[in-house]
């Protein structure tokens, strides 16, 4: 849904979460976003941005596809994911991780073999039991060496914003919904000498999917817990998970994409 | 105790490391772990953008440096203990003019200086430069750390500007309590020194014969050891390892005459107020 550019609020009155950027009410989500803008997301309304001065549309864009459509997904009783998504074999596999943990330069990579991209940054999982990943944003954002990496050229993608060195691709994206049936985390350890692998049961699959979730600190104070909770263990009984811990050198993006796909085959 | 952040500051390889691992087997009461090191870098991302709710790739470094403070004020609103928090940022204004440190937010610090010419011995090999290269660094006003170019930086971008500038900026430009300790001191009396330190942070009973066991147990050797048997995450890429020698003085030995007289030079008041000189 595009968004509607107007006025919005420095602060929602009636908070229940207060929080450096995202401030939350029942029903209402506020982003302040310095040098950005403010977004009002609402249940059932069209979101609302309010540009700070000097702020380019690819700036508002940054965030309208990521925290600003979590939050939207959040309000609307679906599962919004801190997770890029692909498309392998018509099933969405869900790649997530901490800050810089590798999570668009894998889907990048997968997508690159003909994997179909459904998301970038934010996953979101409908609440329609089926646990479906609607194809959003189908581009990929990534740093000058993921993209020298990946053979991509530099020229082929935008600038994600002005001040930044990373750009968006659209690489491979995919027409057409898919059921969530993998996550994938990844993240670092600066003492491996070389990628491990190892899938997730039972309460740790629960577990990587709620650390998945996007600030999963609203969830409680917006009075969500008992459908995001709910919601969250019917998506665990639903996938398998894989733990993907890769060394902070030498670990090729591709070499993680291989291992992703042998994990879920 | 009053709540609030007790910061671990130092420029780099100034000993911030030892002084958060004295400090961990001084809570814990057994030997300091290398994985679960008190104090943890204000500059980590991970735990920066699960309070933050937006991903810190997608903002600019000034942009984080507007938002810090903010964060700060959570983490102590949000803490039932003392947060301890490691920065090496120096203490300067952000792009709207508050510092990057929020004042209301922290209780006091613990600053480490050591003597410039080890600093920069010891960054030369962390880095796997040259000591021309260090002693560069260590008088360059623009010097950051984890800047993210061409890949992101596992850490969020912190000013660290001049040696003489860093040092300045805790020392005499807080807006909070500060107890400056010489990396020095510490080595030739360390449960003197930590315990001053320590009775300074108020983080509890302060008993000499605790501090000694706790500095037994963070001492060189072991932590050495213990890099060498399981590894440390904070080893920087280029060095073989993150405790290499640790000792006062090293300078004397490893930098050429005119490379010390470019630092003594470059920072020569506050090299002669902490007595390098």
């Amino acid at each position: 849904m595009p968004l509607l550019e107007g006025l919005v609020p420095e602060r929602l009155d009636d908070a229940l979460v207060r929080g450096p950027v995202v401030e939350a009410a029942r029903g209402a989500v506020l982003l302040r976003l310095p040098r950005v803008g403010r977004f009002l997301v609402r249940v059932g309304r069209q979101t609302v941005v309010e540009r700070a001065e000097g702020a380019t549309g690819a700036d508002v864009r940054c965030f309208a596809d990521g925290p600003v459509a979590a939050a939207a997904a959040l309000l609307r009783g679906a599962l919004p994911l801190r997770a890029s998504c692909v498309s392998i074999d018509g099933r969405a596999v869900a790649i997530a991780g901490g800050a810089v943990a590798g999570k668009s330069a894998v889907a990048a990579a997968l997508a690159l073999r003909g994997h179909p991209l459904l998301a970038d940054a934010v996953t979101v999982v409908e609440p329609d039991g089926a646990g479906t990943v609607e194809p959003v944003a189908p581009r990929v954002v990534l740093w000058p060496d993921a993209i020298d990496e990946l053979g991509l050229g530099p020229a082929d993608g935008e600038p994600v914003r002005p001040a930044l060195p990373t750009r968006a691709f659209e690489l491979s994206p995919a027409n057409r919904p898919a059921p969530l049936a993998a996550l994938v985390v990844l993240s670092r350890d600066p003492r491996l000498a070389k990628p491990v692998a190892a899938p997730l049961s039972g309460w740790a699959k629960t577990a990587a999917l709620m650390g998945a979730t996007w600030h999963n600190r609203l969830v409680e104070p917006l009075g969500l817990a008992a459908t995001t909770f709910g919601r969250l263990a019917e998506t665990a009984t639903q996938l398998d998970a894989v733990s993907v811990v890769r060394p902070r050198d030498g670990c090729a993006i591709e070499s993680l994409a291989t291992l992703v796909e042998e994990q879920l085959a | 105790v009053s709540a609030g952040i007790v910061w671990i500051a130092s420029y780099p390889k100034s000993g911030n490391t030892w002084l958060r691992a004295v400090l961990s087997a001084w809570q814990t009461g057994a030997p300091a772990r290398l994985d679960a090191l008190a104090a943890e870098s204000v500059a980590a991302r991970v735990p920066f953008e699960d309070l933050l709710g937006v991903p810190t790739t997608g903002l600019t470094p000034d942009e984080v440096d507007i938002l810090r403070p903010r964060v700060d004020e959570l983490l102590s609103a949000e803490a039932e203990v003392t947060p301890l928090r490691k920065t090496h940022d120096g203490l300067y204004a952000g792009p709207y003019g508050e510092p990057v440190v929020s004042a209301s937010a922290t209780r006091a610090a613990l600053y480490v200086v050591r003597d410039p010419r080890d600093v920069a011995v010891s960054l030369a090999h962390h880095a796997g430069r040259t000591m021309e290269w260090a002693v560069d660094r260590l008088a360059d006003p623009h010097h950051v750390l984890a800047a993210s170019g061409r890949a992101p930086a596992a850490q969020l971008r912190q000013r660290l500007g001049t040696w003489s500038q860093h040092v300045r900026s805790w020392a005499d430009d807080a807006p909070f309590p500060v107890h400056v300790v010489r990396y020095e001191d510490c080595l030739a009396d360390p449960v003197r020194s930590f315990a001053a330190a320590l009775r300074f942070a108020e983080l509890g009973p302060v008993d000499e014969e605790q501090v000694a066991h706790a500095v037994n147990g963070a001492s060189f050797e072991r932590l050495r050891a213990a890099e060498a048997s399981e590894g440390f995450a904070e080893r920087p890429e280029r060095a073989e390892r993150f405790f290499r020698s640790g000792r006062a003085g090293a300078w004397r030995d490893e930098m050429s005459r005119p490379t010390a007289a470019r630092v003594e030079a470059a920072h020569a008041d506050l090299m002669r107020r902490f007595g390098y000189l």
